[in-house]
């Protein structure tokens, strides 16, 4: 894993997977650049975004596994269906590293989405840092298994992104609160 | 001087007053499918602050993801796949300013992101 410490200089990118994905870019001075990068079609031919997001991301990986043959765990198969949370559960079995063939495959498709979208972001903004949060990028232990993998690193090098494993902090942000306090701070800041 | 913070997301709003000190007051979070527009979410929490405070709020941070054009103040909230409309600064501005005690405050729209400093203090190295 990444052990690759921030000393809070240079460009920091936050990326939010949440039920949507958001990004935004914070430059030395805290000045914030927003961004639409979520709709760059990744190498698959669809959006980051999509690749990502809660709300179709785990769908669409889902049926893609499944029409390459894979068998889905029954639990998978039955949120498949209903449609009502099979986001947290395949965060859930990356997390605890079930050993379902699916959950391997799974976690590794989406570290690929996930090290590409980070490695473009990377050298779009030359970032220094990248923060993750949104209740996906938050889900316990889910997003040290994905960046833990040899997939995300690689793909995460495909767009030639300047920095790799070794010198490029990935943060995550556990605190739900921070979004709705940066908008205070910001307005905070704004009336000052 | 009481603030308010508004967070937009696709799933859920947030509202936060916290008072001069940063400390919180109030909190409130309600599903964004409760919400028609933009605008009706600003003005809830508007409305939620001035009920909580008994008077208007000092100021409003709008957080929401997506990119505000700098010259046209336009912003439309991509993010929040419910609301699929769009929403300017200056309607923003116009139906959370304290207007009705005759003074002017400041309220932005911006995209997400966290205060940095307080980011960098808080988001603990996991790997």
């Amino acid at each position: 894993m990444s052990a690759a410490p921030y000393d809070g200089s240079g460009n920091a990118v936050l990326v939010e997977i949440g039920t949507g994905v958001g990004v935004a870019c914070s430059l030395p001075n805290g000045q914030v650049i927003s961004s639409e990068a979520v709709r760059i079609h990744a190498s698959n031919g669809v959006p980051y975004g999509l690749n990502l997001c809660g709300s179709q991301g785990f769908r669409r990986l889902v049926a893609k596994l499944q029409a390459q043959g894979l068998t889905l765990p029954e639990s998978v198969e039955r949120e498949f269906l209903l449609d009502e949370s099979l986001g947290p559960l395949i965060t859930a079995l990356i997390a605890q590293e079930n050993s379902h063939s699916f959950v391997g495959y799974a976690g590794d498709q989406y570290a690929r989405y996930l090290g590409e979208f980070l490695g473009t972001l990377q050298l779009a903004f030359n970032a220094a840092a990248l923060f993750i949060g949104g209740s996906v990028g938050r889900a316990p232990g889910f997003l040290e298994r994905i960046v833990a993998r040899q997939v995300f690193w690689q793909a995460f090098a495909k767009k030639d992104a300047l920095r790799n494993k070794t010198d490029m902090p990935i943060l995550r942000v556990d605190n739900d609160d921070a979004t709705v306090m940066g908008a205070y701070a910001a307005g905070w800041q704004a009336a000052n | 001087m009481n603030g308010l913070g508004i967070d937009i997301g696709n799933t859920k709003v947030q509202f936060q007053l916290r008072d001069k000190e940063h400390t919180l007051l109030a909190r409130l979070t309600i599903p964004t499918f409760y919400f028609d527009s933009h605008i009706a979410v600003i003005e809830y929490g508007f409305t939620w602050a001035m009920g909580r405070l008994r008077r208007d709020p000092d100021f409003v941070g709008i957080g929401f993801g997506c990119p505000v054009d700098t010259k046209t103040g336009f912003a439309k909230l991509t993010l929040a796949t419910h609301l699929m409309g769009s929403v300017t600064t200056d309607q923003v501005r116009a139906s959370s300013t304290p207007k009705r005690r005759g003074g002017v405050g400041p309220c932005f729209a911006l995209s997400v992101f966290y205060a940095r400093p307080y980011a960098i203090e808080r988001c603990a190295l996991r790997w």
